[in-house]
Protein backbone atom coordinates (compact mmCIF):
# COMPACT_ATOMS: atom_id res chain seq x y z
CA UNK A 1 0.00 0.00 0.00
CA UNK A 2 1.23 3.48 -0.84
CA UNK A 3 0.67 6.89 0.65
CA UNK A 4 0.88 10.27 -1.04
CA UNK A 5 2.71 12.98 0.83
CA UNK A 6 2.40 16.58 -0.29
CA UNK A 7 5.23 18.98 0.46
CA UNK A 8 4.83 22.68 1.27
CA UNK A 9 5.65 23.55 -2.36
CA UNK A 10 2.86 21.23 -3.56
CA UNK A 11 4.96 18.37 -4.81
CA UNK A 12 3.54 14.89 -4.45
CA UNK A 13 5.62 12.00 -3.12
CA UNK A 14 4.31 8.46 -3.43
CA UNK A 15 5.84 6.27 -0.74
CA UNK A 16 5.16 2.88 0.81
CA UNK A 17 2.97 3.00 3.87
CA UNK A 18 5.65 1.12 5.79
CA UNK A 19 8.17 3.81 4.93
CA UNK A 20 5.80 6.68 5.68
CA UNK A 21 4.96 5.16 9.03
CA UNK A 22 8.51 5.68 10.26
CA UNK A 23 7.06 9.08 11.03
CA UNK A 24 4.91 8.85 14.13
CA UNK A 25 2.96 11.92 12.96
CA UNK A 26 2.02 10.25 9.67
CA UNK A 27 1.37 6.94 11.40
CA UNK A 28 -1.08 8.59 13.80
CA UNK A 29 -2.70 10.48 10.93
CA UNK A 30 -3.18 7.27 8.96
CA UNK A 31 -4.60 5.53 12.00
CA UNK A 32 -7.02 8.39 12.60
CA UNK A 33 -8.15 8.65 9.00
CA UNK A 34 -8.20 4.92 8.31
CA UNK A 35 -8.06 3.46 4.81
CA UNK A 36 -7.98 6.47 2.52
CA UNK A 37 -6.29 7.51 -0.70
CA UNK A 38 -6.34 11.18 0.12
CA UNK A 39 -2.88 12.80 0.11
CA UNK A 40 -1.30 13.85 3.37
CA UNK A 41 -0.28 17.51 3.38
CA UNK A 42 2.97 18.37 5.11
CA UNK A 43 2.95 22.18 5.12
CA UNK A 44 6.14 22.51 7.18
CA UNK A 45 8.37 20.42 4.92
CA UNK A 46 9.71 21.53 1.56
CA UNK A 47 10.15 19.07 -1.31
CA UNK A 48 13.95 19.13 -1.02
CA UNK A 49 13.83 18.24 2.66
CA UNK A 50 11.05 15.70 2.20
CA UNK A 51 13.15 13.93 -0.43
CA UNK A 52 15.94 13.57 2.11
CA UNK A 53 13.58 12.43 4.84
CA UNK A 54 12.05 9.79 2.56
CA UNK A 55 15.54 8.63 1.60
CA UNK A 56 16.34 8.14 5.28
CA UNK A 57 13.10 6.33 5.99
CA UNK A 58 13.58 4.06 2.98
CA UNK A 59 17.02 3.07 4.21
CA UNK A 60 15.80 2.42 7.75
CA UNK A 61 12.48 0.86 6.84
CA UNK A 62 13.37 -2.45 8.50
CA UNK A 63 14.87 -1.03 11.66
CA UNK A 64 13.08 -1.89 14.90
CA UNK A 65 10.90 0.91 16.20
CA UNK A 66 12.67 2.83 18.96
CA UNK A 67 10.93 2.86 22.30
CA UNK A 68 11.06 6.26 23.94
CA UNK A 69 13.32 5.78 26.92
CA UNK A 70 14.40 7.73 29.91
CA UNK A 71 18.09 7.17 29.45
CA UNK A 72 20.09 6.98 32.61
CA UNK A 73 23.14 8.63 31.20
CA UNK A 74 22.38 12.28 30.55
CA UNK A 75 25.59 12.62 28.60
CA UNK A 76 24.26 10.84 25.59
CA UNK A 77 26.99 9.76 23.29
CA UNK A 78 27.30 11.60 20.00
CA UNK A 79 29.98 9.49 18.40
CA UNK A 80 27.94 6.39 17.69
CA UNK A 81 26.57 7.41 14.29
CA UNK A 82 26.32 4.75 11.62
CA UNK A 83 28.45 5.24 8.54
CA UNK A 84 25.48 5.55 6.19
CA UNK A 85 23.83 8.09 8.48
CA UNK A 86 27.02 10.06 8.68
CA UNK A 87 27.21 10.26 4.90
CA UNK A 88 23.52 11.08 4.74
CA UNK A 89 24.09 14.03 7.04
CA UNK A 90 26.89 15.46 4.91
CA UNK A 91 24.78 18.34 3.64
CA UNK A 92 25.04 22.09 3.97
CA UNK A 93 24.17 23.53 7.34
CA UNK A 94 20.85 24.97 6.30
CA UNK A 95 19.71 21.60 4.99
CA UNK A 96 20.97 19.89 8.15
CA UNK A 97 18.82 22.12 10.33
CA UNK A 98 15.89 21.75 7.95
CA UNK A 99 16.17 17.97 8.28
CA UNK A 100 16.30 18.25 12.08
CA UNK A 101 13.23 20.48 12.09
CA UNK A 102 11.41 18.13 9.72
CA UNK A 103 12.34 15.13 11.86
CA UNK A 104 11.04 16.97 14.91
CA UNK A 105 7.82 17.91 13.13
CA UNK A 106 7.27 14.47 11.62
CA UNK A 107 8.30 12.81 14.87
CA UNK A 108 11.03 10.58 13.46
CA UNK A 109 13.14 10.04 16.56
CA UNK A 110 16.08 8.19 15.01
CA UNK A 111 16.51 10.88 12.37
CA UNK A 112 16.25 13.61 14.99
CA UNK A 113 18.87 11.79 17.07
CA UNK A 114 21.27 11.55 14.16
CA UNK A 115 20.74 15.24 13.35
CA UNK A 116 21.32 16.31 16.95
CA UNK A 117 24.44 14.16 17.19
CA UNK A 118 25.79 15.71 14.00
CA UNK A 119 25.25 19.24 15.29
CA UNK A 120 26.74 18.29 18.68
CA UNK A 121 29.80 16.98 16.87
CA UNK A 122 30.13 20.29 15.01
CA UNK A 123 30.05 22.17 18.32
CA UNK A 124 32.38 19.85 20.25
CA UNK A 125 35.81 21.24 20.99
CA UNK A 126 35.05 24.70 19.61
CA UNK A 127 35.45 27.99 21.41
CA UNK A 128 32.43 30.34 21.67
CA UNK A 129 33.83 32.50 18.90
CA UNK A 130 34.29 29.49 16.62
CA UNK A 131 30.75 28.33 17.32
CA UNK A 132 29.40 31.80 16.59
CA UNK A 133 31.27 31.79 13.31
CA UNK A 134 30.10 28.29 12.40
CA UNK A 135 26.43 29.09 12.97
CA UNK A 136 26.38 32.83 12.26
CA UNK A 137 25.24 33.63 15.75
CA UNK A 138 25.16 37.31 16.63
CA UNK A 139 26.77 38.17 19.93
CA UNK A 140 24.22 40.43 21.64
CA UNK A 141 25.98 40.73 24.98
CA UNK A 142 27.35 44.03 26.12
CA UNK A 143 31.15 43.94 26.55
CA UNK A 144 30.69 44.04 30.33
CA UNK A 145 28.26 41.15 30.30
CA UNK A 146 30.48 39.15 28.02
CA UNK A 147 33.48 39.74 30.26
CA UNK A 148 31.46 38.72 33.30
CA UNK A 149 30.24 35.46 31.75
CA UNK A 150 33.67 34.69 30.37
CA UNK A 151 35.14 35.18 33.80
CA UNK A 152 32.53 32.88 35.29
CA UNK A 153 33.30 30.15 32.78
CA UNK A 154 37.01 30.71 32.51
CA UNK A 155 37.87 27.56 34.39
CA UNK A 156 35.61 25.46 32.13
CA UNK A 157 37.43 26.52 28.98
CA UNK A 158 40.69 25.08 30.27
CA UNK A 159 39.17 21.63 30.45
CA UNK B 1 33.53 53.43 -39.34
CA UNK B 2 32.40 56.08 -36.96
CA UNK B 3 29.18 54.21 -36.15
CA UNK B 4 31.04 51.06 -35.31
CA UNK B 5 33.27 53.02 -33.03
CA UNK B 6 30.19 54.53 -31.40
CA UNK B 7 28.65 51.12 -30.81
CA UNK B 8 31.84 49.68 -29.48
CA UNK B 9 32.25 52.77 -27.40
CA UNK B 10 28.78 52.33 -25.94
CA UNK B 11 29.61 48.76 -24.95
CA UNK B 12 32.77 49.86 -23.25
CA UNK B 13 31.05 52.74 -21.59
CA UNK B 14 28.73 50.38 -19.85
CA UNK B 15 31.77 49.70 -17.71
CA UNK B 16 31.15 45.98 -17.19
CA UNK B 17 34.23 44.41 -18.57
CA UNK B 18 34.54 41.82 -15.93
CA UNK B 19 32.31 40.47 -13.14
CA UNK B 20 34.85 41.34 -10.57
CA UNK B 21 34.35 45.05 -11.18
CA UNK B 22 30.66 44.70 -10.67
CA UNK B 23 29.12 45.91 -7.48
CA UNK B 24 26.38 43.47 -6.61
CA UNK B 25 24.38 46.01 -4.64
CA UNK B 26 24.06 48.48 -7.49
CA UNK B 27 22.81 46.70 -10.56
CA UNK B 28 21.46 49.89 -12.12
CA UNK B 29 23.05 48.97 -15.44
CA UNK B 30 20.91 45.91 -15.83
CA UNK B 31 17.35 47.04 -15.81
CA UNK B 32 15.17 45.52 -18.50
CA UNK B 33 14.44 48.95 -19.97
CA UNK B 34 18.15 49.35 -20.40
CA UNK B 35 18.21 46.50 -22.86
CA UNK B 36 15.51 47.90 -25.05
CA UNK B 37 16.71 51.48 -24.93
CA UNK B 38 18.57 52.83 -27.88
CA UNK B 39 20.86 55.76 -27.50
CA UNK B 40 19.70 58.94 -29.37
CA UNK B 41 23.07 59.04 -31.08
CA UNK B 42 22.51 55.67 -32.62
CA UNK B 43 19.10 56.67 -34.15
CA UNK B 44 20.64 59.76 -35.73
CA UNK B 45 23.56 57.78 -37.07
CA UNK B 46 21.15 55.14 -38.48
CA UNK B 47 19.77 57.74 -40.90
CA UNK B 48 23.15 58.13 -42.54
CA UNK B 49 23.77 54.36 -42.75
CA UNK B 50 23.50 52.11 -45.71
CA UNK B 51 21.17 49.08 -45.26
CA UNK B 52 24.22 46.88 -44.83
CA UNK B 53 25.52 49.05 -42.08
CA UNK B 54 22.11 49.13 -40.40
CA UNK B 55 21.96 45.36 -40.44
CA UNK B 56 25.43 45.19 -38.97
CA UNK B 57 24.44 47.73 -36.37
CA UNK B 58 21.36 45.78 -35.39
CA UNK B 59 23.36 42.60 -35.16
CA UNK B 60 25.83 44.31 -32.92
CA UNK B 61 23.00 45.57 -30.73
CA UNK B 62 21.62 42.04 -30.50
CA UNK B 63 25.02 40.69 -29.51
CA UNK B 64 25.27 43.41 -26.93
CA UNK B 65 21.92 42.41 -25.47
CA UNK B 66 22.90 38.77 -25.38
CA UNK B 67 26.12 39.67 -23.67
CA UNK B 68 24.25 41.71 -21.07
CA UNK B 69 21.79 38.91 -20.47
CA UNK B 70 24.60 36.45 -19.93
CA UNK B 71 26.27 38.87 -17.57
CA UNK B 72 23.02 39.37 -15.66
CA UNK B 73 22.62 35.64 -15.22
CA UNK B 74 26.12 35.27 -13.93
CA UNK B 75 25.59 38.12 -11.52
CA UNK B 76 22.39 36.60 -10.24
CA UNK B 77 24.17 33.33 -9.61
CA UNK B 78 26.91 35.14 -7.78
CA UNK B 79 24.35 36.99 -5.67
CA UNK B 80 22.69 33.69 -4.77
CA UNK B 81 26.03 32.30 -3.71
CA UNK B 82 26.67 35.38 -1.62
CA UNK B 83 23.26 35.06 -0.03
CA UNK B 84 23.99 31.43 0.74
CA UNK B 85 27.27 32.45 2.29
CA UNK B 86 25.44 35.03 4.37
CA UNK B 87 23.42 32.22 6.03
CA UNK B 88 20.79 33.06 8.51
CA UNK B 89 21.26 31.89 12.08
CA UNK B 90 19.08 28.78 12.11
CA UNK B 91 20.74 27.33 15.19
CA UNK B 92 19.37 30.06 17.41
CA UNK B 93 15.89 29.60 16.02
CA UNK B 94 15.70 25.89 16.77
CA UNK B 95 12.84 24.99 19.09
CA UNK B 96 13.75 24.43 22.73
CA UNK B 97 13.28 20.62 22.81
CA UNK B 98 15.58 20.21 19.79
CA UNK B 99 18.16 22.56 21.24
CA UNK B 100 17.96 20.70 24.52
CA UNK B 101 18.62 17.41 22.75
CA UNK B 102 21.64 18.84 20.98
CA UNK B 103 23.11 20.39 24.10
CA UNK B 104 22.46 17.30 26.20
CA UNK B 105 24.92 15.49 23.97
CA UNK B 106 27.71 17.89 24.81
CA UNK B 107 30.07 17.61 27.76
CA UNK B 108 28.86 19.75 30.71
CA UNK B 109 31.62 22.32 30.43
CA UNK B 110 30.82 22.78 26.74
CA UNK B 111 27.17 23.36 27.65
CA UNK B 112 28.44 26.21 29.78
CA UNK B 113 30.44 27.56 26.87
CA UNK B 114 27.25 27.60 24.81
CA UNK B 115 25.83 30.05 27.35
CA UNK B 116 28.48 32.54 26.21
CA UNK B 117 27.16 32.67 22.64
CA UNK B 118 24.26 35.06 23.11
CA UNK B 119 21.59 36.14 25.54
CA UNK B 120 19.21 33.56 24.21
CA UNK B 121 21.65 30.76 24.92
CA UNK B 122 22.57 32.13 28.34
CA UNK B 123 18.91 32.22 29.34
CA UNK B 124 18.35 28.81 27.88
CA UNK B 125 21.37 27.02 29.35
CA UNK B 126 21.76 28.69 32.72
CA UNK B 127 18.30 29.92 33.61
CA UNK B 128 15.91 27.94 31.41
CA UNK B 129 13.71 25.14 32.66
CA UNK B 130 14.38 22.93 29.63
CA UNK B 131 18.06 22.59 30.41
CA UNK B 132 17.42 22.55 34.17
CA UNK B 133 16.32 18.95 33.83
CA UNK B 134 19.50 18.07 31.97
CA UNK B 135 21.58 19.62 34.76
CA UNK B 136 19.43 17.86 37.36
CA UNK B 137 20.04 14.53 35.67
CA UNK B 138 23.75 15.28 35.51
CA UNK B 139 23.90 16.06 39.23
CA UNK B 140 22.01 12.90 40.12
CA UNK B 141 24.13 10.87 37.77
CA UNK B 142 27.34 12.20 39.31
CA UNK B 143 26.00 11.54 42.79
CA UNK B 144 25.15 7.98 41.86
CA UNK B 145 28.60 7.51 40.35
CA UNK B 146 30.24 8.86 43.50
CA UNK B 147 28.11 6.58 45.64
CA UNK B 148 29.11 3.64 43.49
CA UNK B 149 32.75 4.59 43.87
CA UNK B 150 32.38 4.97 47.62
CA UNK B 151 30.66 1.59 47.87
CA UNK B 152 33.44 0.05 45.89
CA UNK B 153 36.09 1.48 48.19
CA UNK B 154 34.12 0.40 51.26
CA UNK B 155 33.80 -3.06 49.85
CA UNK B 156 37.51 -3.22 49.15
CA UNK B 157 38.34 -2.11 52.70
CA UNK B 158 35.91 -4.56 54.21
CA UNK B 159 37.26 -7.35 52.09
CA UNK B 160 40.74 -6.46 53.22
CA UNK B 161 39.58 -6.38 56.83
CA UNK B 162 37.82 -9.68 56.43
CA UNK B 163 40.93 -11.23 54.95
CA UNK B 164 43.13 -10.00 57.78
CA UNK B 165 40.70 -11.31 60.40
CA UNK B 166 40.56 -14.67 58.68
CA UNK B 167 44.33 -14.78 58.64
CA UNK B 168 44.36 -14.06 62.37
CA UNK B 169 41.77 -16.75 62.98
CA UNK B 170 43.70 -19.32 61.06
CA UNK B 171 46.81 -18.32 62.94
CA UNK B 172 45.08 -18.50 66.32
CA UNK B 173 43.56 -21.91 65.48
CA UNK B 174 46.95 -23.24 64.61
CA UNK B 175 48.42 -21.91 67.82
CA UNK B 176 45.72 -23.09 70.30
CA UNK B 177 47.96 -25.89 71.33
CA UNK B 178 50.27 -23.35 72.86
CA UNK B 179 47.41 -22.24 75.18
CA UNK B 180 47.12 -18.84 73.60
CA UNK B 181 43.64 -17.46 73.72
CA UNK B 182 42.27 -15.83 70.64
CA UNK B 183 41.38 -12.86 72.78
CA UNK B 184 45.02 -12.05 73.12
CA UNK B 185 45.00 -11.11 69.42
CA UNK B 186 42.17 -8.70 69.84
CA UNK B 187 44.37 -6.08 71.45
CA UNK B 188 42.25 -6.26 74.57
CA UNK B 189 38.98 -5.59 72.77
CA UNK B 190 37.47 -8.97 73.35
CA UNK B 191 37.78 -12.07 71.31
CA UNK B 192 38.45 -11.51 67.63
CA UNK B 193 35.85 -14.16 66.71
CA UNK B 194 33.07 -11.95 67.97
CA UNK B 195 33.70 -9.35 65.27
CA UNK B 196 34.06 -11.67 62.34
CA UNK B 197 30.41 -12.48 61.63
CA UNK B 198 29.38 -8.79 61.70
CA UNK B 199 32.10 -7.80 59.24
CA UNK B 200 31.46 -10.66 56.93
CA UNK B 201 27.74 -9.87 56.87
CA UNK B 202 28.43 -6.30 55.86
CA UNK B 203 30.98 -7.39 53.33
CA UNK B 204 28.57 -9.95 52.02
CA UNK B 205 25.85 -7.34 51.59
CA UNK B 206 28.16 -5.06 49.65
CA UNK B 207 29.42 -8.00 47.66
CA UNK B 208 25.84 -8.85 46.73
CA UNK B 209 25.28 -5.28 45.65
CA UNK B 210 28.38 -5.41 43.52
CA UNK B 211 27.28 -8.65 41.95
CA UNK B 212 23.88 -7.13 41.21
CA UNK B 213 25.55 -4.20 39.53
CA UNK B 214 27.79 -6.37 37.40
CA UNK B 215 24.80 -8.54 36.56
CA UNK B 216 23.55 -5.85 34.19
CA UNK B 217 21.24 -3.96 36.48
CA UNK B 218 21.87 -0.27 36.23
CA UNK B 219 22.29 1.39 39.59
CA UNK B 220 22.36 4.92 38.25
CA UNK B 221 18.67 5.29 37.52
CA UNK B 222 17.88 8.97 37.79
CA UNK B 223 14.49 9.72 39.24
CA UNK B 224 12.20 12.26 37.64
CA UNK B 225 12.29 15.83 38.85
CA UNK B 226 9.92 16.71 41.64
CA UNK B 227 8.19 20.01 42.03
CA UNK B 228 10.74 21.15 44.60
CA UNK B 229 13.59 20.16 42.32
CA UNK B 230 12.18 22.31 39.55
CA UNK B 231 12.55 25.41 41.67
CA UNK B 232 16.30 24.89 42.08
CA UNK B 233 18.94 26.07 39.65
CA UNK B 234 20.64 22.75 38.92
CA UNK B 235 23.14 24.37 36.59
CA UNK B 236 24.50 26.34 39.52
CA UNK B 237 24.37 23.28 41.77
CA UNK B 238 26.23 21.19 39.23
CA UNK B 239 28.88 23.83 38.64
CA UNK B 240 29.38 24.52 42.35
CA UNK B 241 29.32 21.02 43.74
CA UNK B 242 30.63 18.85 40.96
CA UNK B 243 32.66 20.91 38.52
CA UNK B 244 34.15 23.33 41.02
CA UNK B 245 34.19 20.69 43.74
CA UNK B 246 32.79 22.87 46.51
CA UNK B 247 30.55 20.13 47.82
CA UNK B 248 31.42 17.53 50.42
CA UNK B 249 33.87 14.99 49.23
CA UNK B 250 32.17 11.63 49.63
CA UNK B 251 35.52 9.92 49.85
CA UNK B 252 36.22 11.80 53.08
CA UNK B 253 33.84 9.39 54.75
CA UNK B 254 36.27 6.66 53.89
CA UNK B 255 38.70 7.96 56.46
CA UNK B 256 36.26 6.80 59.09
CA UNK B 257 36.58 3.25 57.89
CA UNK B 258 39.55 1.80 59.61
CA UNK B 259 41.51 -0.97 58.07
CA UNK B 260 42.57 -3.92 60.15
CA UNK B 261 41.11 -4.79 63.58
CA UNK B 262 38.43 -2.32 64.52
CA UNK B 263 39.29 0.25 67.16
CA UNK B 264 37.27 0.65 70.25
CA UNK B 265 35.05 3.72 70.01
CA UNK B 266 36.29 6.65 71.99
CA UNK B 267 34.17 7.28 75.07
CA UNK B 268 33.62 10.75 76.34
CA UNK B 269 33.40 10.84 80.08
CA UNK B 270 31.65 13.43 82.14
CA UNK B 271 34.01 14.31 84.87
CA UNK B 272 32.75 15.18 88.30
CA UNK B 273 35.12 17.19 90.31
CA UNK B 274 34.72 15.40 93.62
CA UNK B 275 34.73 11.90 92.31
CA UNK B 276 38.13 10.50 91.47
CA UNK B 277 38.46 8.88 88.07
CA UNK B 278 38.08 5.13 87.91
CA UNK B 279 41.20 3.11 87.51
CA UNK B 280 40.12 2.00 84.02
CA UNK B 281 40.49 5.58 82.95
CA UNK B 282 44.16 5.48 83.72
CA UNK B 283 44.40 2.08 82.16
CA UNK B 284 42.85 3.53 79.01
CA UNK B 285 45.29 6.33 79.08
CA UNK B 286 48.04 3.91 79.49
CA UNK B 287 46.80 2.05 76.42
CA UNK B 288 46.24 5.20 74.44
CA UNK B 289 49.62 6.49 75.34
CA UNK B 290 51.23 3.27 74.32
CA UNK B 291 49.30 3.42 71.03
CA UNK B 292 50.06 7.01 70.24
CA UNK B 293 53.61 6.85 71.40
CA UNK B 294 53.04 9.50 74.05
CA UNK B 295 54.80 9.30 77.39
CA UNK B 296 53.01 6.93 79.76
CA UNK B 297 51.66 8.10 83.06
CA UNK B 298 54.22 7.95 85.74
CA UNK B 299 53.90 5.24 88.37
CA UNK B 300 53.61 7.90 91.02
CA UNK B 301 50.56 9.33 89.38
CA UNK B 302 48.96 5.92 89.15
CA UNK B 303 49.61 5.23 92.79
CA UNK B 304 48.22 8.62 93.67
CA UNK B 305 45.10 7.81 91.72
CA UNK B 306 44.67 4.59 93.59
CA UNK B 307 45.03 6.37 96.87
CA UNK B 308 42.56 9.04 95.83
CA UNK B 309 40.07 6.38 94.97
CA UNK B 310 40.51 4.56 98.23
CA UNK B 311 40.09 7.77 100.15
CA UNK B 312 36.98 8.67 98.23
CA UNK B 313 35.27 5.35 98.89
CA UNK B 314 36.21 5.49 102.52
CA UNK B 315 34.83 8.97 102.80
CA UNK B 316 31.48 8.08 101.32
CA UNK B 317 31.22 4.84 103.30
CA UNK B 318 31.81 6.44 106.68
CA UNK B 319 28.70 8.05 108.14
CA UNK B 320 29.22 11.17 110.16
CA UNK B 321 28.24 10.67 113.78
CA UNK B 322 27.45 13.40 116.19
CA UNK B 323 30.66 15.33 116.43
CA UNK B 324 31.64 18.25 118.40
CA UNK B 325 32.65 21.44 116.72
CA UNK B 326 36.16 21.33 115.45
CA UNK B 327 36.36 17.57 115.91
CA UNK B 328 37.10 15.64 112.75
CA UNK B 329 35.26 12.46 111.98
CA UNK B 330 37.23 9.28 111.67
CA UNK B 331 37.20 9.24 107.86
CA UNK B 332 38.36 12.83 107.61
CA UNK B 333 41.05 12.12 110.14
CA UNK B 334 42.15 9.14 108.12
CA UNK B 335 42.25 11.22 104.96
CA UNK B 336 44.29 13.78 106.73
CA UNK B 337 46.59 11.04 107.88
CA UNK B 338 46.86 9.49 104.45
CA UNK B 339 47.48 12.78 102.68
CA UNK B 340 50.50 13.31 104.82
CA UNK B 341 51.70 9.85 103.79
CA UNK B 342 54.72 9.74 101.57
CA UNK B 343 55.38 7.20 98.93
CA UNK B 344 58.08 4.79 99.86
CA UNK B 345 60.78 3.75 97.50
CA UNK B 346 59.56 1.28 94.89
CA UNK B 347 60.71 -2.25 95.16
CA UNK B 348 60.74 -4.65 92.27
CA UNK B 349 57.96 -6.63 93.92
CA UNK B 350 55.72 -3.57 94.03
CA UNK B 351 56.25 -2.96 90.37
CA UNK B 352 55.27 -6.51 89.44
CA UNK B 353 52.17 -6.23 91.62
CA UNK B 354 51.06 -3.02 89.87
CA UNK B 355 51.56 -4.47 86.43
CA UNK B 356 49.53 -7.55 87.38
CA UNK B 357 46.78 -5.33 88.63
Amino acid sequence: MTVILVSSDNQDFKVDKEVAERSILIKNMLEDVGESDSPIPLPNVTSAVLTKVIEYCEHHRNDPVQVPEETDDPRKRSNDIEEWDMKFMQVDQEMLFEIILAANYLDIKPLLDVGCKTVANIIKGKTPEEIRKAFNIVNDFTPEEEAQIKKENEWAEDR
Amino acid sequence: MSTTTTVEGSIHDSGVDSLDDYDSDSDYLYTSSDDEQESPDSSTTKEHMTPDQVQKFQQLQLEQREHRRALRQEIQQRQQQQRRRRRRDVFSTLPAPVLQQILARLPPFQMLIISELSRRFYNFVVLGQDMNEVWFRLVKHEEAEEKKLLDWYKLKKLEQEHRSVQMLRSYSNSSTSSNMSSASYGNGYGPADERVPAISKQAQRLLNKKQEATGGKSTSTVKAMRRNDRKKNWCKIYVDTILRGNGEDPLEALNQIACGPAKRPVKFQTLSLNEPLPLEYYKDDDYRDADNGDTALSREARTQAKLDKRMYYKSIRSKPKGKKAGQMDSAAAKIDKISSWRQPEWTQQDQVAIEEY
